[in-house]
């Protein structure tokens, strides 16, 4: 397929180097050096760049080949951003509710998000350069200006592919709580004993972003937690969700001290949901006084599983750390995209619309050729209309002259 | 060959997922130009795949490499290439831009040659890769060297300051490649070598022999690009004995011999599975078909709005606003989902698509429009919880999503409406339907002779009266041709046309040098003559009933003045005699029945000469047709081609020296007229 083509280069400068040396070993060196060079395309912009400094008098080709290796380098720099966020995309498809990778998710994006502002800074510095530069060539200014609007509509591209995947980790997010919620809510449906009232008020108070899963989520630990497991489903997942996070596992001393917890769970930097915690253990702590004793039993990994009560005691942890880590993660995400939207929008109004888009490269061809026709007509007009005043003129002058002559006679 | 194949498929791939053109992998000679186009532009930038675009660049063309890169790639697709700026190489005034490389595309001329020089003498560019649209000969590729030595040599004696920039003019070319590029595809299978008026230059009989070699030259270089870009050795050439064809046959195979040894050349695979059967014809093969009126779209395009290039310029309606608008231009190629599918449609049935079309897009609006409401509904609000909201606020932005698709397909539908609407007008005051259904029976032979004849003389009285003749000059010259020749070399009927025409004020060179082809038994089968001609009109018949009725149901609903030409267009299906020669040579080749035959060869396949470049294969049959139409092609012969190779299933590719309607070809044969002193 790709061979309708016959690469005839080294025919070329073979004939070059043969001329070349009949006519002068200069040219000849410099045949020489294309064959090289035209091997190595960089090294030869290198060498022109480095000749025409050396020149000096050519400041404008130094500030031209500026341009060439600031663009090249937002080119790269675009081209790099999309690989990360072929990652990203690739992170923030996972589905699973356990293994999710939020930490490496909110790194890539700051990661992404630093980037494009820097690159979009980069682009309008671009800009600023190819205006100041190109002053009277204006094919030197057009190709700056594609080359600027190229850069700025893959730097679009890419930015409207950070959104989007944005968009799917939000969504994602939710609906794991969804599913989450679902599968907890069944048992707070049924009338909550009394320490459920009185985390109420506090959940209602909790992160704004997603109050109501959050809340029937909690609703629902605290109802496990004076309850049994109702499926033994459920308590398989939650065991497995617990095992997932070290921190939490070693509870013994747990149940008995209600202070330990806070320093060690992971996200439970939030005030309300640490007191939550708190007051989840003291209740957890006071049914613990009357429960049976093999409940303050150690676990070790690979033990039969623990008794249903200390276990919900652990999930009250493990879940609100977790809830509190995943409201965290969506207005996180939230707010990355609507700074996004900003930045978005920001370049948008610099991106000029591209009408050319469907233009054929034949189109100013013909344009041009009507233009020139409209241009030939009118001065075809123009033509006729003198033509027509110097017949006006002779006609006049042989009347002066008719009537000089009869002048001439009459005072003769 | 494997390995090829699979690199070649692997970048295809990613160019078409770049230029977003989903066909490119249907491997015809179009998608394979649009590669290599690709290919060059995105070439030797430090190895990156060709589907990155990797540093951006000028593209700098002659005449003929734009008419070839117009029709296959937008500014858009080489903007996502990498091309900045597309100058015209004639251009005069282009400007340095010192800092970027550029991609020549051209032929490789004298002229063009030293302008190249002079680019690189004084470093407009940073670098150039030198394309060739045909390859460059060993003596020019010399001139170049040495111009661009001298030049260097020159520029460094004069001006010192600027030696050092100009004295590596040679150190600025980057590559130089042989693209083998030098025809226009216009459509998947179709090409054309854009060599104006080659019928007058192969069939004058005042040229020179220089002249004549020019010209076949010109074609063999053409049509070799093609063969190269369809990148198979061909299996064999046919064409008929003695006339131009065999010439250009001749000459073709002398080249295509020197790339034979594929140890030597590597333009052509080895596969002999893809290898063609090409076909060289000569516009004297079959006149007929391409003279008289065509009743189906892309035909009628061609001959009414003169499509070119896959464009259109419709005149502005003259139901006049007092302000005169410009002619509207239209392209009409691969993004436009209604004329890939209704290009051979015959002209009732699109305009009654465009119709339908049209009510497909209302419904879809109001759809739309629907949703958008039901989104802020109260009642709905009344119980909308968030998954409810959400759902809604998805629902709306599918919406605003869809829109610009609805508005690109809205746009397509009014160009085809105006277009349709503007064909309407010409169908209306050149009676263009009468025309088409007396040519088309003529042409099937079972026509009434007698009929069109008096015809024409009816015209002369003034096209005053109903059913009488309208129509330019030409269109009455065209009818006496499609009479003439459908009669064969015996018909004595001509006088009373003649004379008709004569008084009709046309011109009768291209009639009187026609008649004496008639005469010398040279313009190709007749097809009323032929036995079996009749018997596939009629069959074809019965199969257009259906369209018959759509059709008069449109035309009684709307166009009552056309009524009556249009019914009496009974759209007899008449293949041209390209078709007819494409059969009998690939049935002849299979000599296992692979190609399912139905009727018995009409085409005396032993009066056709054979060219093996390759020595004698195997037995078996070509899976391909490459035709080749010297003297002007058309899209009649076209569509026919392609509805019979999707029938037979066999890839066909037809290419022409240029696509002639018939007015263009009517006008060729009275300058042949004219310079042979016939009136």
């Amino acid at each position: 397929m790709m061979s309708s083509t016959r690469d005839r280069t080294s025919e070329f400068f073979s004939i070059a180097d043969r001329l070349g040396g009949s006519v002068g070993a200069s040219a000849s060196g410099g045949g020489g050096a294309g064959a090289g060079s035209g091997l190595a395309p960089r090294g030869l912009s290198g060498s022109s760049l480095g000749s025409s400094s050396l020149s000096g008098a050519a400041l404008s080709k130094v500030d031209s080949s500026l341009f060439a290796s600031k663009a090249s380098s937002i080119g790269m720099g675009i081209h790099a951003t999309s690989t990360k966020l072929a990652r990203l995309a690739a992170l923030a498809k996972r589905t699973s509710m356990f293994d999710d990778p939020a930490r490496e998710i909110a790194e890539l994006t700051g990661v992404i998000k630093q980037d494009i502002a820097s690159l979009n800074a980069a682009i309008s510095d671009l800009q600023n350069l190819s205006r100041g530069t190109s002053g009277s060539n204006k094919q030197t200014a057009a190709h700056g200006t594609t080359v600027v609007n190229n850069l700025k509509t893959k730097l679009m591209g890419a930015m409207k592919q950070f959104k989007e995947v944005l968009t799917v980790r939000n969504e994602n997010l939710k609906v794991q709580e969804s599913r989450r919620s679902r599968f907890t809510a069944s048992p707070s449906k049924l009338p909550s004993q009394g320490d459920g009232g009185v985390r109420q008020p506090l959940l209602g108070a909790a992160p704004s972003s997603s109050p109501l899963p959050l809340g029937r989520y909690a609703a629902a630990a605290s109802g496990g937690g004076d309850m049994a497991m109702p499926t033994p489903s459920t308590s398989d997942a939650a065991a497995a969700g617990a095992s997932d996070k070290p921190p939490v596992r070693p509870p013994p001393h747990w149940a008995t001290s209600s202070t330990q917890p806070t320093s060690v769970e992971p996200g439970g930097g939030h005030p309300h949901l640490r007191r939550r915690q708190q007051g989840g253990g003291s209740s957890v702590m006071v049914d613990n006084a009357t429960g049976p004793p093999s409940s303050r039993a150690p676990t070790t990994p690979g033990m039969p599983p623990p008794p249903p009560m200390f276990q919900s005691q652990a999930l009250v942890a493990q879940n609100s750390s977790y809830v509190s880590a995943r409201s965290e993660a969506i207005a996180q995400v939230e707010s990355t995209i609507t700074e996004l939207g900003g930045i978005f929008s920001q370049l948008a109004t610099m991106v000029q619309e591209q009408g050319e888009l469907a233009v054929r490269i034949d189109e100013n061809v013909e344009d041009t050729l009507s233009n020139v026709e409209a241009g030939q007509g009118e001065l075809l007009k123009y033509l006729d209309r003198i033509s027509g005043n110097r017949w006006l003129i002779l006609k006049v002058l042989g009347v002066v002259l008719f009537f000089l002559l009869i002048f001439v006679l009459f005072v003769l | 060959m494997a390995l090829r194949e699979k690199s070649g498929g692997a970048s295809g791939a990613d160019v078409a997922s770049l230029l977003s053109l989903p066909f490119l992998s249907d491997n015809s000679i179009r998608s394979r130009q649009i590669l290599s186009l690709a290919k060059l532009l995105s070439s030797p930038s430090s190895g990156e795949s060709p589907g990155d675009s990797g540093e951006f660049k000028v593209f700098v063309l002659d005449a003929l490499a734009r008419d070839i890169v117009a029709p296959l790639l937008k500014v858009q697709d080489l903007r996502k290439l990498g091309v900045t700026l597309h100058l015209a190489l004639e251009d005069a005034s282009r400007q340095a831009i010192p800092d970027v490389p550029a991609v020549y595309l051209c032929a490789p001329t004298p002229e063009n040659i030293s302008r190249i020089v002079n680019d690189t003498v004084a470093g407009m560019y940073a670098a150039a890769s030198l394309n060739f649209t045909p390859s460059i000969s060993r003596v020019s590729m010399e001139a170049l060297a040495r111009e661009m030595i001298n030049g260097s040599k020159a520029g460094g004696g004069t001006d010192a300051s600027n030696g050092t920039a100009s004295g590596n003019a040679l150190s600025r070319v980057r590559s130089v490649f042989d693209q083998y590029m030098s025809f226009v595809s216009l459509e998947p299978n179709f090409f054309s070598l854009r060599i104006p008026d080659a019928y007058v230059a192969f069939n004058d009989p005042a040229a020179r022999d220089v002249d004549v070699a020019n010209a076949t030259s010109r074609v063999v270089e053409g049509l070799f690009s093609a063969l190269a870009t369809v990148g198979a050795m061909p299996w064999c050439l046919r064409c008929p004995r003695g006339g131009i064809a065999e010439h250009v046959a001749g000459a073709l195979h002398a080249k295509l011999k020197d790339h034979a040894n594929p140890a030597k050349s590597t333009i052509f695979a080895t596969d002999d599975a893809a290898r063609p059967l090409v076909v060289i014809l000569d516009r004297n093969f079959d006149l007929g078909t391409a003279l008289a009126h065509s009743w189906d779209y892309q035909p009628l395009v061609h001959d009414v709005l003169s499509l070119k290039l896959n464009r259109v310029s419709v005149p502005p309606s003259s139901g006049g606003t007092a302000s005169p608008k410009a002619a509207k231009t239209y392209d009409l190629d691969r993004d436009d989902f209604f004329w890939s599918t209704h290009a051979a449609s015959p002209f009732p049935k699109v305009a009654e698509d465009v119709d339908v079309q049209l009510n497909q897009y209302k419904r879809a609006v109001e759809e739309i429009s629907k949703q958008a409401t039901a989104g802020d509904d109260p009642s709905a609000a009344f119980d909308a919880n968030r998954s409810d909201l959400s759902a809604n606020t998805k629902k709306l932005m599918s919406a605003v999503n869809s829109l610009p698709e609805l508005t690109a397909r809205k746009r397509i539908i009014d160009k085809h409406t105006n277009i349709a609407t503007s064909l309407l007008g010409s169908i209306k005051t050149r009676s263009l339907d009468v025309y088409c259904s007396v040519e088309a029976e003529l042409m099937t032979g079972k026509g009434d002779r007698a009929a069109a004849a008096q015809l024409l003389s009816a015209a002369v009285g003034g096209g005053g009266g109903e059913g009488s003749l309208r129509g330019t000059a030409t269109d009455h010259l065209r009818l006496a041709l499609v009479h003439l020749l459908s009669g064969g070399s015996g018909a004595g009927d001509s006088e009373g046309v003649e004379s008709s025409l004569r008084s009709l004020g046309c011109d009768m060179g291209a009639y009187l040098y026609a008649k004496r082809m008639v005469s010398l038994n040279l313009a190709g089968p007749a097809p009323g003559s032929g036995v079996t001609g009749a018997s596939a009109g009629v069959g074809g018949m019965t199969a257009r009933d259906s369209d018959g009725n759509l059709l008069s149901d449109w035309a009684d609903k709307a166009f009552s003045s056309v009524t009556k030409g249009v019914k009496a267009l009974m759209m007899s299906e008449r293949r041209p005699a390209v078709v007819d020669a494409c059969e009998a040579l690939i049935s002849e080749g299979a000599s296992s029945s692979a190609v399912p035959l139905g009727t018995a060869p009409r085409i005396d396949v032993s009066n056709f000469a054979r060219f093996e470049p390759r020595g004698s294969s195997s037995g078996t049959a070509p899976r391909s047709v490459v035709v080749f139409m010297v003297g002007g092609g058309c899209y009649a012969e076209y569509l026919s081609l392609n509805a019979w190779s999707k029938s037979v299933g066999v890839r066909t590719t037809y290419g022409c020296t240029e696509c002639v309607s018939g007015g263009e070809l009517a006008a060729q044969l009275s300058v042949l007229g004219d310079k042979a002193s016939l009136k």
